[in-house]
């Protein structure tokens, strides 16, 4: 089988990412990894005694505070893991990131922002930095503190960041666990603590405005460092121009949320019922501009990945091994999950199984495409023999389902 | 047969170079604050309280009431500077609370026990956070405040610093400052 040459537009768009490279967190060579754990055990140690104070003071609170967060840390968390459609980020890697959100960004930020804040105080009075502070300090702090997660996270597996997807993915997660840890703070120290409270912190800063958070500026941060380190076929100064964009972009997102401008959040005597129309409306006006920018952003990075899906899976199309149909029910996560679904109620739950490791093993052939040059290396002969195999027990599952007796 | 490896390690200078831009970002961000607010915070010359004691007020601040004491201002934040005689700090915060805050304060809550401080000079005292409504110039007003209560080798002072709640957070450090460079005999 001749390798075909990579489409004109995927090559105009820059190299191919490097795909079906599958590195750990755990890169012990490298010093990046020591720097990071260094951090962490560092900042683990005053986060730890930062949750044992918040516990002490309101041990109900604090524990539904947690408990409320994992109702929204788990769907968020499954959400951004999904969004790679064809090479899920090493899990290993992907908590690393929420980690050094949660622990090390958290308990730098509380030490950085209070100084800053100092020097707002000192510059500008403490009447403009009541209403300033938050603004000026905490987006310029926080979202350097969270990109470091995201640059470490790089620098410990320079593979795994191929694409601009894959840094939305880890600063996301970074942003995340950030916000959960901020959350609790939030509804222990300042929504008083009781469970009313912290339900209505949970109302106000999760269900009002969760979706607007931290999680988009990070992730938005993270785009900005995989566009500079992936696209090297650009010139420096456009990488830099592009990188130091969108991490503007989020501080400047930030910083509107933070600050007084376009504050519609209801004041004064206003009923519960208000509140409730109120609060997630001030929320939005500031909110979900930057949420459309981030989900068209994310739309047009995978819309790459699936040009460049097309462009790695080329020299095999046709063969045995993927067959043009397949390949377009391969590149949308959504085709893939119809097919089996479909196939389940057909075939049963064992064909289904089956050709969800077929569309895997596909998929692992168009990734090892993009670092193999050779048609014959070993690995992509045995992924198609692994391939042909797969599709041989499919053939076999479906002719012996009760559809087909 | 030519096979790709997967990308590398690097270099020793590329493995570096960027990890040691991490360290100086980390550092300028996180003690970079610190600097920057020491930087800023320029002590004036000492104002006496009494025979003994005295203050320093941070640029911004000033003097506009000496009497028994004397209270600092810099508008939206107060800081008042009393001697006392040179009885236990617990006892003095608690005469403090009942003399002076309770008669003019409704709704008054107190933080919950006392605080130990120490001054730079290894003198040791005791503080409490409090928040009320508080009677001045005609009208009320919600204030949140601190006092501070430290004795030395012949008199003792009790430092009581006030603002509005929103503020009282950005009058603190300077605040603090001035209890720790104050001279107390």
């Amino acid at each position: 089988m001749a390798a075909e040459p990579v489409p004109a537009q995927a090559l105009r768009r820059g190299r191919l990412p490097r795909w079906a490279c599958q590195t750990s967190l755990f890169q012990l060579r490298e010093p990046a990894f020591w720097l990071y754990l260094l951090l962490l055990v560092g900042t683990g140690l005053q986060a730890v005694s930062q949750q044992e104070s918040l516990r002490a003071m309101s041990p109900s609170g604090w524990a539904l505070s947690w408990l409320l967060l994992l109702l929204y840390l788990v769907p968020v968390f499954t959400v951004v893991y999904l969004l790679d459609a064809y090479e899920r980020e090493p899990l290993s890697l992907v908590f690393g990131a929420l980690l050094w959100g949660a622990v090390a960004a958290t308990s730098l930020a509380g030490l950085a922002n209070h100084d800053w804040g100092a020097v707002v105080a000192r510059l500008l009075g403490p009447d403009v930095a009541s209403r300033w502070t938050a603004a000026l300090t905490a987006p310029l702090v926080e979202e350097t503190l969270k990109a470091i997660g995201v640059v470490l996270i790089y620098l410990i597996a320079r593979s795994e960041i191929n694409g601009v997807v894959d840094g939305f993915v880890y600063g996301a997660m970074v942003g995340l666990g950030f916000a959960v840890v901020e959350n609790v703070f939030y509804f222990v120290g300042q929504f008083g603590g009781q469970p009313a409270g912290v339900i209505g912190g949970f109302f106000i800063r999760v269900l009002a405005s969760g979706l607007y958070g931290h999680v988009l500026y990070t992730g938005l941060t993270g785009m900005g460092i995989a566009w500079f380190v992936t696209r090297t076929d650009q010139r420096l100064a456009r990488r830099l121009l592009v990188a130091g964009g969108l991490c503007l972009v989020a501080v400047l997102a930030h910083f509107l949320w933070n600050s007084p401008l376009l504050n519609l959040l209801p004041t004064g005597e206003v009923t519960p019922v208000e509140q409730l129309v109120a609060i997630p409306l001030a929320a939005a006006v500031k909110g979900v501009p930057f949420l459309v920018v981030v989900v068209l952003l994310v739309a047009l990075a995978r819309q790459q990945e699936r040009r460049w899906l097309r462009a790695a899976a080329a020299g095999e199309l046709g063969g045995p091994a993927l067959l043009p149909e397949e390949l377009k029910v391969l590149e949308r996560p959504g085709r893939r999950w119809q097919a089996r679904r479909a196939l389940r109620r057909r075939s049963g739950r064992r064909a289904a199984a089956l050709l969800k490791r077929l569309h895997r093993q596909q998929l692992s052939l168009a990734m090892l495409r993009t670092r193999l040059s050779d048609d014959d290396a070993p690995d992509l002969v045995s992924q198609r023999q692994r391939i042909a195999q797969t599709r041989d027990a499919l053939r076999a599952a479906v002719a012996g389902s009760p559809a087909a007796a | 047969m030519q096979e790709e490896q997967p990308p590398s390690a690097g270099s020793r200078p590329r493995r570096w170079l960027p990890l040691a831009g991490v360290v100086l970002c980390l550092a300028a961000v996180v003690l970079g604050g610190r600097v920057a607010a020491s930087a800023l915070t320029v002590p004036g010359p000492p104002v006496q309280v009494a025979p003994g004691i005295s203050v320093r007020p941070l640029s911004g601040w000033r003097v506009v009431g000496q009497g028994t004491g004397v209270l600092l201002t810099r508008g939206s934040g107060s800081l008042s500077v009393l001697p006392t005689g040179d009885a236990d700090p617990a006892t003095l915060a608690g005469e403090y609370a009942r003399q002076v805050l309770r008669p003019n304060a409704q709704g008054l809550t107190l933080s919950r026990g006392l605080q130990t401080v120490r001054l730079p000079s290894g003198l040791a005292g005791v503080s409490f956070a409090y928040q009320g409504t508080f009677r001045g110039q005609g009208r009320e007003m919600p204030l949140q405040g601190e006092v501070t209560v430290v004795v030395g080798q012949r008199d003792g002072v009790v430092f009581d610093a006030w603002a509005q709640p929103e503020v009282y957070e950005y009058e603190r450090a300077d605040v603090q400052t001035m209890i720790q460079t104050a001279e107390v005999g």
